[in-house]
C-alpha cells in the first residue's frame, strides 16, 4: 500500500505567497549580516594598519658606546660642580665615542655621516644620565644612547629589498651599522621618550606628552563648562520653562547648533574669546571654551532626552506630597536622569577629545616644544599633534603619527569605559 | 421590588458606618461650587457643586472620561501642572479658597495628600519613601522623631509588620499591593487632613484590593477621604457618600446606600444597574 506524499495542509505551500515571504526574510537577514561584516572589516583594516604602523613609535633603537668622562678629557678639575656638568660639551664626547668604535680612517665628510648615526637625542640622553648620576664623571662609562631616526627606521624596517632601498642610510653607514650590530652594540628598547617628551623637529625625540597635557587641560575646561551650563540649561528648559513660541524657537536653534560644522565654533571662539575678550592665543583655556561651545548642544539635547525619560509618576508623587518644583526636580528627577545625562556628557567629551578644526582657528596649531603648566600657556592637543606630524616631511614622523593616533584611541576607549561604569553605578 | 432588583446585581454589603447620614449636619470639609475645568478650551467638567464631609469616605463614580479624576485633581491643584488646564469656580478647604491668591500649593498639598492609580514609590529605600515628606516639610529633623513618624505611618498603613526588618530595602522590590500601601503611608506621614485617592486599586489583585479597602475604612476615623473608583462594588463597600459623574456633570450625590438602591436620577440608575458605562 503506497501513500502519495503530498504536502500537508499546514505546510508553507498550502497558502499562496508564504514561500515568497520566507524568502524575503532570508534575503533581509543575509543583507543585514553582510552590512555588519563590511563595517567590521573596515574597522579591522583600520586597526591593523594603525597598530602596524604605530607600534614602532613605542620602540626606539639604542647604540652602546663607551663614553670617556675622565676629568682629563673633560678638562675639569675634581670635584665637578653643577655648573661644570651643565657646561660639558656632550656633542663632542658623543662624537669621539663614535670615532673610537669605528677605527678606520674617515675623512671630514665621512665623519659627519658617522656622527649622524647618533642624533640630537643621544646628546640629551647623555646629559640626562650624567646629571642623574654625577658619579660617572671620572670614569669611562659604557652607555646605551638613542640612535638617530634614520638608524632607527633602518633597524625597525624588515630586511627586505624594498626597505633597504628606501633607507636614507648611505652605503658607508650601512657598513658601519653592520659592524655595530656584529659587536652587539645595537638594541631595540621601549621608547619612553615618546610618552614623556613634547613635540620636536627631530622625530627621535618627539613625543606626545605636551599634547596629552594640552588635551587634558582643554577637556577639563570643556567638561566643567559644558556640564554646568549644559545640564542647568537642560533642566530649566525641560522642567521650568513654559512651553511657548520662545522656547520652541530656542529648541530649534539648539538642535541646529548640534549639526553646525565644528570649524564654525572655532571661528566664533576666535572672534569672541581672542578678538573681543583678548584671551591668549593657543591657550588650552580658550581651546576648552571653544570645545565647550561645540559640545553644549549635544549635552543639552541628551540631558533633555534623559529628563523626559523619567516617569511622570515620579514627578506626581513628589508634587503630591508637597515638594516644590526645585525639590521634585533635584531630589527625584535629576538623580534618575543622571545615567543618561552622564552618557551624553561623556560622549560629548569623547567627541571634543578628537576634534581638531576648532582648535586650529584659535592657534593651537603652533609648534610647541614645552608642555603647558598653566591654562593660559600655549599648548597643543592630541588630534592637532596628529595633524602636525602627518604633515611633516621626515619619514620618522609617519610612525609617530600612527603612534599618536593609538594614544588618542586608548584615551577614547578609557572615556567610553568610564561612561559604562558610571552608568552602571548610577542605575543601581 | 425595584430595590431588590438593584441590590442583587451588586451583591455587596454596605459600609456599616452610618457617618454619612448621622453627621449630615456637620460642616463640610471641602466645598466645591460652580467648578468648571477645561483642557485647551475643551470643557472637561461643568458647574460641579459638591460638599465633601469631614472624616468620611466620599466615592466619585462614573464612566471613563466623565471628569471624576479631573475634579479630584482640582482639589489639591495637581491640575496646575498641566499648562492648558483652566479652572474656574471655587473649591474651599475649611472655608478657605484653595485657588486664592495667597495659597501656596506646597502648603495646600501638605494638607491634602494624594494616592495615585499606579503605585509610584520613589526608587529609594522604604524608609526614605515615608521620611521624605516629613523631612522636606521640616516636621522632623532629629533621627528619633523621624523614625517614630515612619513607624507610625507604616503601622497605620498596615505595612509595618511586613517591612520592619528591611526598611533600607528598595521600595521598588515590594509587591504592587505593598507599594500602594507604602504610598498611603507616605501620604499620611505628613499628617494631612484630606487624602485623595485616584483609583488606588485598579492595578491590584483582589486580595491586595481587599487590604486597601480595609485600610481606607480604618483611615476615615482620622482623615477625610475622597476616592475615585471604577468599581461600583468598591464604592458601595468603602464609601459613606457617593457622587455620580456623567459627561463632565455631577449628576447626583447622596448616601452610598441611596445611590445604589434608590437613585433619583435615571442616568444614575442606568449606570449602577450596568446599562450605561
Amino acid at each position: 500500500m503506497t501513500e502519495r506524499k503530498s504536502p500537508g495542509s499546514l505546510s508553507s505551500s498550502a497558502m499562496p505567497g508564504v514561500v515568497e515571504r520566507h524568502r524575503g526574510e532570508e534575503r533581509f537577514k543575509f543583507l543585514g549580516l553582510a552590512a555588519i561584516l563590511v563595517s567590521l572589516s573596515f574597522l579591522a583594516f583600520f586597526l591593523v594598519s594603525i597598530i602596524g604602523t604605530g607600534y614602532g613609535a613605542f620602540l626606539q633603537t639604542a647604540l652602546k658606546v663607551e663614553v670617556d668622562l675622565t676629568y682629563d678629557s673633560l678638562g675639569l678639575v675634581e670635584p665637578a660642580t653643577e655648573e661644570d656638568i651643565a657646561n660639558i660639551r656632550y656633542r663632542s664626547i658623543v662624537r669621539s665615542a663614535m670615532r673610537d668604535i669605528i677605527t678606520e680612517d674617515v675623512g671630514r665628510r665621512e665623519a659627519r655621516t658617522l656622527y649622524g648615526m647618533l642624533g640630537a637625542a643621544a646628546e640629551f640622553d647623555l646629559r640626562d644620565i650624567v646629571v642623574e648620576q654625577p658619579q660617572l664623571i671620572g670614569t669611562v662609562a659604557s652607555l646605551w644612547l638613542t640612535s638617530s631616526d634614520d638608524v632607527d627606521l633602518y633597524n625597525k624596517g624588515d630586511a627586505s629589498e624594498a626597505s633597504q632601498l628606501q633607507t636614507r642610510l648611505s652605503e658607508k653607514q650601512q657598513e658601519w651599522y653592520a659592524t655595530l650590530e656584529a659587536q652587539g652594540r645595537i638594541k631595540t628598547r621601549f621608547n619612553w621618550t615618546f610618552l614623556t617628551s613634547s613635540d620636536s623637529r627631530d622625530p627621535e625625540v618627539a613625543g606626545v606628552y605636551g599634547a596629552m597635557i594640552g588635551s587634558f587641560f582643554a577637556l577639563g575646561v570643556c567638561l566643567l563648562l559644558s556640564c554646568v551650563v549644559g545640564v542647568l540649561a537642560a533642566v530649566y528648559l525641560e522642567e521650568f520653562a513654559a512651553r511657548n513660541r520662545w522656547t520652541q524657537f530656542l529648541e530649534i536653534n539648539i538642535n541646529n547648533l548640534a549639526a553646525v560644522p565644528s570649524i564654525t565654533f572655532g571661528l566664533l571662539g576666535l572672534a569672541i574669546f581672542l578678538g573681543f575678550f583678548g584671551l591668549p592665543r593657543s591657550a588650552s583655556l580658550v581651546g576648552g571654551m571653544v570645545l565647550a561651545l561645540m559640545t553644549l548642544p549635544t549635552v543639552i539635547i541628551s540631558s533633555r532626552v534623559a529628563l523626559q525619560a523619567v516617569a511622570p509618576s515620579i514627578r506626581e508623587a513628589a508634587f503630591g506630597i508637597g515638594a516644590s518644583r526645585v525639590q521634585a526636580v533635584f531630589h527625584h528627577v535629576v538623580p534618575l536622569a543622571m545615567p543618561g545625562i552622564l552618557t551624553g556628557v561623556i560622549l560629548g567629551m569623547a567627541r571634543a577629545l578628537g576634534e581638531t578644526a576648532p582648535l586650529l582657528m584659535i592657534g593651537m596649531i603652533a609648534f610647541i616644544a614645552d608642555p603647558p603648566s598653566t591654562l593660559t600657556q600655549p599648548a597643543s592637543a592630541l588630534p592637532v599633534q596628529v595633524y602636525l606630524w602627518a604633515d611633516s616631511p621626515e619619514r620618522g614622523f609617519a610612525e609617530k603619527t600612527a603612534g599618536a593616533i593609538l594614544v588618542l584611541l586608548v584615551f577614547l576607549l578609557l572615556m567610553n569605559l568610564m561612561a559604562v561604569i558610571l552608568r552602571r553605578k548610577f542605575e543601581k | 421590588m425595584l430595590e431588590n432588583k438593584l441590590i442583587q446585581p451588586l451583591n455587596v454589603s454596605y459600609s456599616s458606618d452610618e457617618a454619612g447620614s448621622e453627621r449630615a449636619d456637620e460642616a463640610a470639609k471641602i466645598v466645591a461650587s460652580g467648578v468648571n475645568v477645561s483642557y485647551a478650551g475643551r470643557p472637561a467638567i461643568t458647574n460641579v457643586n459638591l460638599n465633601i464631609r469631614s472624616k468620611a469616605v466620599t466615592a466619585l463614580i462614573g464612566p471613563s472620561g466623565c471628569g471624576k479624576t479631573t475634579f479630584l485633581r482640582c482639589i489639591n491643584r495637581m491640575n496646575d501642572l498641566i499648562e492648558t488646564c483652566q479652572v474656574s469656580g471655587s473649591i474651599t478647604l475649611d472655608n478657605e479658597d484653595v485657588y486664592g491668591d495667597d495659597v501656596d500649593v506646597v502648603v495646600l498639598r501638605r494638607r491634602i495628600g494624594m494616592v495615585f492609580q499606579k503605585p509610584n514609590p520613589f526608587p529609594k529605600s522604604i524608609f526614605e519613601n515615608v521620611a521624605y515628606g516629613p523631612r522636606i516639610h521640616g516636621q522632623a529633623n532629629k533621627g528619633d522623631d523621624l523614625n517614630e513618624i515612619v513607624e507610625r505611618s507604616l503601622i497605620r498603613a498596615g505595612l509595618w509588620d511586613e517591612v520592619k526588618d528591611r526598611l533600607d530595602a528598595p521600595a521598588t522590590g515590594l509587591s504592587g499591593g505593598q507599594q500602594q500601601r507604602l504610598c498611603i503611608a507616605r501620604a499620611i506621614a505628613v499628617e494631612p487632613d484630606v487624602i485623595l485617592m485616584d483609583e488606588p486599586c485598579s492595578a491590584l489583585d483582589p486580595i491586595a484590593t481587599a487590604r486597601i479597602e480595609e485600610l481606607i475604612d480604618d483611615l476615615k476615623t482620622k482623615y477625610t477621604i475622597v476616592i475615585v473608583t471604577h468599581s461600583m462594588q468598591q464604592a458601595a463597600r468603602v464609601s459613606q457618600r457617593t457622587a455620580f459623574f456623567h459627561l463632565g456633570e455631577l449628576v447626583e450625590e447622596n448616601e452610598a446606600k441611596v445611590i445604589f438602591t434608590n437613585p433619583s436620577d435615571d442616568r444614575t440608575r442606568a449606570y449602577v444597574t450596568g446599562s450605561i458605562g
